[in-house]
């Protein structure tokens, strides 16, 4: 599918295209930075309701205001916020509520590996194989495989993924107790043995498995109406009457045509396969942000709140980014 | 009257979707839902939350679904569920697809310095993940459907004005956008009224995936605790149903049949726009 | 079917199916095309002149062949099963297509474009490939060093010198182009037309070109035919069509053409092609005929001879008729 020309590295990563996409990537990020400092001050009445502050004396109330930093003026604040989140390290990104008094990036930092490895792995199988199934439905369309498959996309479009979680461990964990249903390992993690590595893969095996079923479908379906798009052109046409062979034209040709849109749409997808993941963690209890933001909701922990809200936005720009890097490699025609 | 145009087209429209087995299917299950949702007091055997029933009872005639924890009949809850939800679906994706087709028609026409403006600013919320963003709001703010709707609505609409942007753009360089300008429209009558009917199938299709998103992520938000127990709906329901140690009993009959509803609604929906691409296909 | 004969087609048809019904695209065409001529296709845009050409490749899509025969250098091509069919395409038929916009990857270099095409149907590897390419590519005139290029790098006129070279790359025997400069502009166009002409002579091929621009024929072919809503209606050596032309329809076209030098009047054919799906009685062009009679309502002609051309109208017999009278 990729012959050596297909790629061409450092000089197109110099294309205006890209840096017009570095550009508008700072930008956004510095809109939710700036987003993420103004939320807690939309609301600063229950802020204070959450630490119970309506009970509290003048001088109490005073102390507390000074503690969080709530009765300095609004610029100092920012500069504050800048100061602490992006020029110290580890980065304070506050003291949590329900955890007092472990950091907020202590809680955050642990989370986040677990999600990525969650995420990580889950996409990578989904999009490699959805993207390979749906080249192979598009060349054959119309057939039953493919009328199947079609329903079966549709149809996982609007599966609550912590549904589907609930029926996978009632299945596999509950009644055939083949998988464990929760946690992401057994005991204490204490090293990084095999053991350990197999620990974990055992139980992320159904929270991986849950967001496989759900995203491939779709994945599929994507790059199968793109492709099927692409099998319409004239070149493809061209193709043929040149006497390639079947899987030249399929893959080398119509597959590798489609795959640009699909990487689009991985990219403008992520903020939802984020979430649906999210609430799988929640269900198998996998210490990831899912987990970390259901408790910290329940909790009404603020800052751990916020926090996650920020990295997510920072998961899915980076991802759109990594997109658009990918684009740029492999589309000769974006403008140099 | 121009609005009784816009329903003939879409009338037109239906048809031709329901020339193909997936569109009937997809008219079918939404025309079902709607159903259920406006006679729920009629159709519902039991009201919802009426101790009707022994708690946790498995189905049986009288009880198709069983009962929950505290004796109300499951199935009643599932008829009237379909109200909560499809107005979360509803309302969400209208104020979704309003937001998302005037921005992307101002972008699209006017173009320029307010078009890129505005394209930035939907680039940024593009980015903005919504479940996060929900719960952090939700946890602010007390529960309440109005609000998680409206921030819905709010948050999701950057998609429908790319899209509806593009198509707006290649329009506008067509010649009976030129003619009309020419009879004396002005830009708000040309948008509205010249351009605005082309792409309705487009509006259609991007509101049913509106449509769908909203009513599984307000399913997310109240399966996590934050939604509004006031509005019954299907995620409620899954709320209470894990909540309430459904999982750990088996009873699989609560907790499988309103994930179920979800699943087939977006079905529904998303098979209805894909009918409506079908139509933009054809006409190009 | 004798050694000179290269083409072979008797009786051909080929149908698509619309909602309405089949559409016969080529309706019982006979053709035989000399070793190392040039044959002109003319016709108007829908007359079927493109289908015929796809059928030489057996590319039955949209259009099925459902009747006849074609053999292309004694070759059945309708009997070629679908390994054959593909080794066949490009080795002995190979196509220039109207854009290069229709013929190239556009995420691929034209180079690996060309390659891959060499080496999916010899033996060759991958350097004596690009060897192979670079010598095509000079005989195009374009500068080899320009082979890492994507398509939407180039010109017009190069992407469509690329397309000849990737034409040529198996050195087939039989070259069809269709509409080879129907997307250039007219200075370009020159330049295309004698680079096609230049390699005919050098390669010796036998070319067939498809145009609805009878005027640049003069120029490339040896013969003509007149393709007219699925039927050849006229065919012969060049200079005879052009200047003593049989059919009607041809004479209609050739009075359609602009000539600066003359001061004729253009004359536009009334009416419009028929519609396929229910093609007119008798001759299909008789509704906008000028000398249409009543026999040509009721029979369709086969090609007649008329003397210096072969055509496809009751008028040529009229005229023997009175001659012989």
């Amino acid at each position: 599918m990729f012959g050596k020309r297909s790629f061409h590295l450092p000089s197109r990563l110099k294309s205006s295209y890209l840096r017009g996409r570095i550009i508008t990537t700072i930008i956004i990020f510095f809109v939710v930075y700036v987003i993420n400092f103004i939320i807690p001050h939309l609301e600063p009445g229950s802020v204070l309701a959450a630490v119970g502050s309506s009970n509290l004396l003048p001088a109490q109330r005073t102390q507390l205001l000074q503690m969080l930093g709530l009765n300095q003026s609004l610029s100092q604040q920012f500069l504050e916020y800048v100061r602490d989140t992006f020029l110290t390290f580890p980065p304070n990104f506050g003291i949590s509520f329900a955890h007092y008094p472990i950091p907020v990036w202590t809680l955050v930092s642990v989370a986040l590996p677990w999600t990525l490895l969650l995420v990580g792995i889950s996409q990578a199988i989904s999009w490699s194989l959805g993207v390979l199934l749906g080249a192979w439905l598009a060349w054959h369309r119309g057939s039953k495989a493919d009328s199947a498959m079609l329903g079966v996309s549709n149809f996982m479009w609007g599966v609550p993924s912590y549904w589907l979680a609930t029926i996978l461990i009632f299945v596999f964990a509950i009644k055939l107790k083949v998988f464990p249903p929760a946690l992401s390992t057994s005991g204490v993690l204490t090293g990084f043995t095999f053991a350990q590595v197999e620990n974990i893969l055992f139980h992320s095996f159904l929270p991986i498995f849950t967001l496989v079923i759900l995203n491939l479908p779709v994945y599929a379906l994507v790059m199968r109406n793109t492709m099927v798009g692409v099998l319409q052109d004239d070149f493809m046409r061209a193709a043929e009457l040149r006497g390639l062979k079947s899987r030249t034209l399929m893959l080398g040709h119509a597959a590798r045509n489609a795959l640009l849109p699909s990487i689009t749409n991985l990219a403008l997808g992520f903020g939802a396969i984020l979430s649906g993941a999210y609430l799988v963690e929640i269900i198998y209890s996998y210490p990831g942000m899912g987990y970390l933001i259901e408790q910290s909701a329940l909790a009404r922990d603020y800052p751990v709140l916020e926090a996650i809200f920020f990295f997510s936005a920072m998961l899915v720009l980076i991802a759109n980014f990594l997109a658009d890097i990918a684009y740029t490699l492999l589309d000769p025609r974006v403008e140099y | 009257m121009r609005v009784l145009g816009w329903f003939s087209a879409l009338w037109r429209y239906t048809k031709i979707v329901g020339e193909t087995t997936s569109g009937k299917i997809g008219i079918g299950l939404t025309a079902g839902f709607f159903f259920v949702a406006i006679f729920a007091p009629w159709i519902s055997p039991y009201a919802p939350t009426a101790t009707s029933g022994l708690p946790y009872l498995k189905p049986s005639l009288a009880h198709i679904l069983g009962t929950d924890d505290v004796g109300e009949d499951l199935f009643s809850q599932l008829i009237w569920g379909t109200r909560g939800s499809l107005l979360v679906g509803v309302t969400a994706a209208a104020i979704s697809v309003f937001l998302g087709v005037s921005v992307g028609l101002v972008a699209g026409y006017h173009g320029g310095k307010p078009g890129e403006v505005l394209m930035r600013v939907t680039d940024v919320v593009l980015v903005l993940p919504l479940l996060p963003l929900l719960i952090v709001i939700a946890s602010i703010v007390p529960s309440s459907v109005f609000v998680v709707i409206a921030v819905i609505g709010i948050l999701s609409w950057a998609p429908t004005a790319r899209v509806i942007r593009s198509q707006t753009l290649s329009l506008r360089a067509r010649p009976f956008v030129d003619a009309s300008r020419l009879s004396g429209m002005n830009d708000l009558e040309i948008m509205v009224k010249v351009l605005l009917p082309n792409m309705l199938p487009l509006v259609v299709l991007y509101g049913a995936f509106a449509a769908v998103s909203a009513v599984v992520i307000e399913s997310g938000l109240d399966f996590i605790g934050l939604g509004s127990i006031s509005n019954l709906s299907w995620g409620i329901m899954l709320y209470f149903a894990l909540g309430r140690d459904a999982l750990l009993r088996g009873s699989w009959w609560w907790f499988l049949p309103p994930g179920l509803m979800i699943a087939l609604l977006g079905t529904g929906f998303i098979l209805l726009g894909n009918g409506m691409e079908r139509i933009v296909r054809i006409r190009s | 079917m004798s050694n000179d004969d290269i083409v072979d087609i008797r009786d051909l048809v080929a149908e698509y199916p619309t909602p309405q019904g089949n559409v016969k695209a080529v309706d019982h065409v006979d053709l035989r095309v000399r070793r190392g001529e040039v044959l002109g296709l003319v016709g108007e845009s829908g007359c079927g002149k493109t289908t015929l050409a796809l059928t030489l490749l057996g590319m039955s899509n949209p259009a099925k062949i459902t009747g006849g025969s074609i053999r292309v250098d004694s070759i059945d091509i309708l009997s070629l099963r679908k390994e054959e069919l593909r080794r066949y395409r490009w080795a002995k038929t190979a196509m220039i297509f109207q854009s290069a916009m229709n013929a190239l990857d556009p995420v691929k270099t034209i180079e690996s474009q060309i390659v891959e095409t060499i080496r999916q149907h010899t033996g060759y590897n991958k350097d004596s490939a690009r060897r192979r390419v670079a010598d095509l590519l000079s005989l195009v005139n374009i500068d080899p060093s320009r082979s890492s290029a994507y398509p939407h790098e180039l010109s017009g006129g190069m992407k469509q010198r690329v397309v000849i070279a990737m034409a040529l790359c198996l050195t087939p025997d039989l070259l069809i182009a269709d509409e080879p400069t129907t997307a250039l502009d007219v200075v370009v166009q020159a330049g295309i037309l004698r680079t096609i002409k230049r390699l005919q002579q050098e390669l010796g091929l036998t070319v067939i070109i498809i145009t609805h621009d009878i005027s640049i024929m003069s120029e490339m072919s040896n013969r003509i035919a007149v393709m007219y809503a699925g039927k050849i209606v006229e065919i012969g050596p060049t200079d005879d069509v052009l200047s003593r032309p049989a059919h009607p329809y041809t004479k209609a076209l050739l009075q359609a053409i602009p000539d600066i030098g003359s001061r004729q009047k253009i004359q536009g054919i009334p009416g419009s092609p028929p519609s396929l799906r229910s093609p007119p009685t008798g001759c299909r062009f008789h509704p906008r005929c000028a000398y249409a009679f009543d026999r040509c309502t009721v029979e369709s002609p086969g090609l007649l001879n008329a003397g210096a051309t072969e055509a496809a109208c009751w008028l040529v017999e009229k005229v023997e008729t009175t001659e012989h009278a």
